[in-house]
């Protein structure tokens, strides 16, 4: 996972901001436990489809004014 | 479960996560069966993955995912495995004569076989061969040299300094970095060393060289940034201007004096966060922290918490025109985290 979708420079950046945001007890619409799932993915290689296929069904609940979950 | 690496390791997530699992490291000469991707920049991709995943240790812990504490913690030690103690710092002068500086040891591409590889410590950065490492060039590190990437340890700054030599040792290493020529503001990755004197106990150094920079190369003329901006630059200023520069990932914010004699911020949680020089200097002769109060109350530390920018509060500062002891005992430096505090 890269901050921006494009040619990752070096490491898989967003850990670092994801954890950040996280450290510094931002919560107003963000999922945790999915932020916890795509960091590991990057860390281990879990299979990405499955992680796309959930976030991308989370992505139009919450279009939808769902709840995402 | 199956591991999977992203198909395109390119543009997402990380590649070579079977050395990264079972070497501890990115080889020089890694073969990745299970993905594609630029076989390059072993040096910074590994620093980097070592850093991702201490940051990934630390979510752990405030989840509660007691045995990914470890195990994450334990692979952000990776970075000593590209530290090569022996590596001399050798270039040529005008006349093609070969010298080494004073320093020694150095980040450095290993192979497969656990045996070194070299990549000249200064190639990458202004002084040596500049552009010679991008994302498909085949070089070890990316838009860098060894020599700014051996400053990447950010989750364990005291192990770091120990292997430069101490705190004396890293303190003239960080100082050569930055009057050597090698260092390049134009690039994203030279911000936090400018900062990183406060891990040698030096936070002044760190005002000394934020006022170098600014406004020599930020400044308000047409060409008032070094290379691009990418909002990087732009952040950068900001942040210097109002002394604190974060360790992004981690609870801490490194401080210097303001450029203003008084900083306020809202806090979260309402109120303001405020941050005064006392004595402000618009000249900046006296740009060195002498002491601190927060509160009201005496602050040595060298930094602070997100803490103060969600409950706000105020923090004082005495400055003056020579570096003073404010800031510099072991016991005022930023944390490190060492693997010996969880026993590995």
């Amino acid at each position: 996972m890269s901050f921006c979708k494009g040619f990752t420079q070096g490491g898989s950046n967003a850990d670092i901001v994801v954890a950040d945001a996280y450290i510094k007890n931002l919560t107003e619409g963000i999922d945790w436990d999915l932020a916890y799932e795509a960091v590991l993915s990057d860390a281990e290689g879990k299979p990405h489809l499955l992680l796309n296929r959930r976030r991308f069904a989370c992505i139009e609940a919450t279009h939808a004014n769902k709840r995402c979950d | 479960m199956r591991l999977v690496e992203p198909r395109n390791w390119g543009v997402e997530g990380r590649g070579g996560l079977v050395s990264w699992h079972d070497l501890g490291y990115i080889p020089w000469n890694d073969v990745d069966q299970n993905g594609t991707g630029p076989a390059s920049r072993s040096i910074s991709r590994s620093v980097e993955y070592a850093y991702d995943d201490f940051c990934i240790s630390l979510m752990a812990a405030g989840m509660g995912h007691h045995e990914d504490v470890k195990k994450y913690h334990k692979r952000s030690a990776n970075w000593k495995n590209l530290w090569n103690g022996e590596q001399r710092d050798l270039f040529q002068d005008e006349d093609g004569d070969v010298l080494q500086s004073e320093f020694r040891g150095f980040m450095m591409p290993k192979m497969l076989n656990g045996t070194w590889r070299y990549q000249n410590t200064r190639t990458c950065s202004p002084v040596h061969e500049m552009h010679r490492c991008y994302f498909d060039t085949a070089m070890d590190t990316y838009e860098g040299s060894p020599w700014l990437y051996s400053f990447f340890v950010p989750q364990d700054m005291a192990g770091l300094v120990d292997a430069m030599g101490g705190k004396e040792r890293f303190v003239e290493r960080l100082s050569y970095f930055h009057s050597s020529g090698i260092a390049y503001m134009g690039n994203e990755p030279t911000f936090l060393p400018v900062y990183q004197f406060h891990y040698g106990g030096r936070p002044g150094l760190s005002s000394y060289w934020a006022h170098e920079y600014i406004p020599s190369q930020f400044n308000a003329s047409i060409n008032g940034i070094p290379g691009n901006d990418d909002c990087a630059m732009g952040a950068f200023s900001a942040l210097v201007f109002m002394g604190f520069f974060p360790v992004a990932g981690q609870d801490v914010y490194l401080l210097t004096p303001p450029f203003f004699p008084e900083v306020r911020i809202r806090a979260k949680l309402g109120g303001w966060a405020v941050i005064r020089v006392r004595n402000f200097d618009p000249t900046y002769e006296a740009k060195y922290i002498q002491s601190a109060r927060l509160n009201g109350r005496a602050y040595t530390k060298n930094w602070i918490t997100h803490d103060f920018f969600l409950r706000g509060g105020v923090l004082d500062f005495t400055v003056g025109n020579v570096e003073g002891s404010w800031g510099t005992r072991d016991e005022d430096l930023p944390p490190s985290f060492p693997l010996l505090e969880i026993g590995g």
